[in-house]
């Protein structure tokens, strides 16, 4: 026989249709390197933020624009993104020694504010 | 077509044959080449292969990716049940010839399946037959055999060659081959319904039926004409020679009807024979106009979304009322997408339908929970070899996204087109004016 061992039931839901958005402090190198993986496999569901290089790329400033592609309100009611529960936000920053120091206040604010919405469902 | 059973939406959808539950509904959703038609085409081929008429375009199907020393077998194999009774079937086509053909009682996953008939034929076209015991144990039945070999075809499955047999051990494999000739029906772009003519002329009821759904689409139809006239009245009495060609196949035709259709023409006219009286019937379409005055069209005159909606009647009127299984490919060809969602969703909120419905489509507007269940839809995606992944929206966890057309349109189920590359594209580099 050909095929003796066929499936008549379904497999149960193992697949994630959940989205990662990233938004990078670089405007180049980051968006490829993620968009790298997007192409591997489009079971990899990212979205990579083109950062423009007049914007403000502190931590703090990416947390802003990350909250205006994701959050809808009045002044601000279809935002770019479908952020829907369970999907991800990731801030990404290079660190290196020089500036660490400097700029832990800020990334401590902008975990503050993080955990805030996450807590909140958001 | 099978059913999550712990999905609890659109109840209805599920049929149940001999407590086995299936599904009423199969969408299926993808990218340009990620390898929806060649689903629809796999099927019709098997399909082809099984009542004879092997359609040239489907030849060479096989893998282009594989290796020269990679094996040249192409698997086609389907469980599916015909007047309550459950079937799988399955052949190895090598090149043309049919290595492996078997027939058998599926147990659709309950146990073991039983064998109806395993047919064998090796590269030097020497074929074997092997039978369930309580046939072979009959000696008269070793006679048959042995004649039956002599018809064989290297080339052919024998599922029609056994139906055609007048022995009671060939009953369950009549209606074995009933659903691949009968119940089965595949539609691609290019195909048309033939024979609407004729239906349209003796069968009132679908007239009615057909006249009522044309109509309710809005497009200014009113009624489906079938024009009868007498065939010398038709073609004169210029050319007899292909006249009396032309009467000849219709007398040896099995329903004693021909059709006529050309090519390049939308017109459906067909050559029936009723009562040794030859008839040439033509499907015309009634519209009414300006100051209420009605007219006749050809088909020719009416655009390719009447057309092809008139393809869909009696596809619709069978899966209304009978077991059929309707395959349709690119529903939506021709067709706007609203009314293809109307059409679509008509069938689905139907509790008293009979037909499984399967098609394929580009149009994300039909991706909608209120017309299908989860488990009802599926994508495909090329994988990196180049072949086909086709999976289900079931096969995602569970999410928040109710509206999966956004969500598909977002790429959360992946099947997309990827247009990373479109963007990075400079076509104007091969300008070569400037």
């Amino acid at each position: 026989m050909i095929l003796p061992r066929r499936s008549f039931e379904r497999v149960p839901p193992g697949r994630e249709a959940r989205s990662v958005y990233i938004f990078g402090e670089g405007s180049r190198r980051e968006f490829d390197y993620f968009n790298y993986f997007k192409e591997l496999d489009s079971r990899i569901k990212i979205e990579v933020y083109k950062l423009h290089p007049h914007e403000d790329n502190s931590p703090l400033g990416l947390l802003k624009i990350a909250e205006k592609c994701i959050i809808a309100s009045d002044e601000n009611p279809n935002p770019k993104c479908d952020f829907i529960e369970g999907d991800e936000v990731w801030i990404v920053l290079d660190i290196d020694k020089d500036r660490a120091d400097s700029r832990k206040p800020q990334i401590a604010q902008v975990k503050l504010k993080c955990d805030e919405r996450s807590a909140l469902g958001i | 077509m099978i059913p999550n059973k712990k999905l609890k939406t659109l109840t209805h959808h599920k049929y149940n044959e001999g407590n086995f539950e299936m599904l009423k509904i199969a969408s299926i959703y993808g990218a340009n080449g990620s390898g929806k038609s060649n689903l629809i085409k796999s099927l019709k081929l098997l399909q082809q292969q099984v009542v004879g008429e092997i359609d040239h375009s489907l030849e060479n199907t096989r893998f282009k990716f594989n290796d020269e020393t990679e094996s040249k077998d192409q698997i086609f194999a389907i469980d599916f049940i015909q007047d309550s009774v459950p079937f799988y079937y399955a052949i190895i086509l090598n090149d043309s010839r049919i290595a492996v053909e078997e027939l058998y009682i599926s147990s659709l996953g309950r146990g073991k399946d039983e064998l109806i008939y395993e047919r064998k034929t090796d590269s030097n076209n020497n074929t074997e037959i092997t039978f369930l015991e309580e046939f072979e144990n009959n000696e008269k039945n070793q006679l048959l055999k042995s004649v039956l070999l002599d018809f064989v075809k290297p080339e052919e499955p024998i599922m029609k060659l056994l139906s055609n047999r007048d022995n009671s051990f060939f009953a369950k494999v009549k209606l074995a081959y009933k659903w691949f000739e009968k119940t089965l029906q595949v539609l691609t772009p290019s195909s048309r319904v033939s024979a609407l003519a004729h239906i349209v002329d003796i069968d009132s009821e679908f007239k009615n039926y057909a006249q009522d759904l044309m109509s309710s689409f809005n497009l200014g139809i009113t009624e489906l004409v079938s024009e009868k006239k007498g065939i010398k009245d038709f073609f004169g009495e210029d050319d007899k020679e292909e006249l009396n060609a032309l009467i000849r196949k219709l007398k040896d035709s099995p329903d004693q009807a021909v059709n006529l259709r050309h090519k390049n023409n939308k017109d459906e006219i067909i050559l029936v024979n009723e009562n040794d009286t030859i008839w040439v019937k033509s499907l015309k379409i009634g519209h009414v106009g300006k100051n209420n005055k009605s007219a006749l069209f050809d088909l020719r005159e009416e655009s390719d979304g009447t057309v092809r909606l008139l393809d869909f009647v009696p596809a619709f009127k069978s899966i209304l009322s009978s077991k059929k299984v309707f395959v349709i490919d690119e529903i939506e060809r021709s067709i706007h997408p609203l009314l293809i969602k109307e059409l679509v969703e008509k069938f689905s909120l139907d509790e008293q339908t009979k037909g499984q419905l399967i098609f394929t489509t580009h149009e994300s507007n039909l991706l909608d929970q209120n017309i299908f269940r989860q488990d009802e839809i599926w994508f495909t995606e090329k994988n990196k070899a180049g072949s086909t992944d086709l999976y289900s929206l079931n096969d995602f966890k569970e999410h928040k996204t109710i509206d999966i057309q956004k969500g598909y349109l977002n790429g959360r189920y992946g099947s997309i087109p990827f247009l990373g590359n479109l963007q990075d594209l400079n076509w104007h580099n091969y300008d070569t004016t400037s």
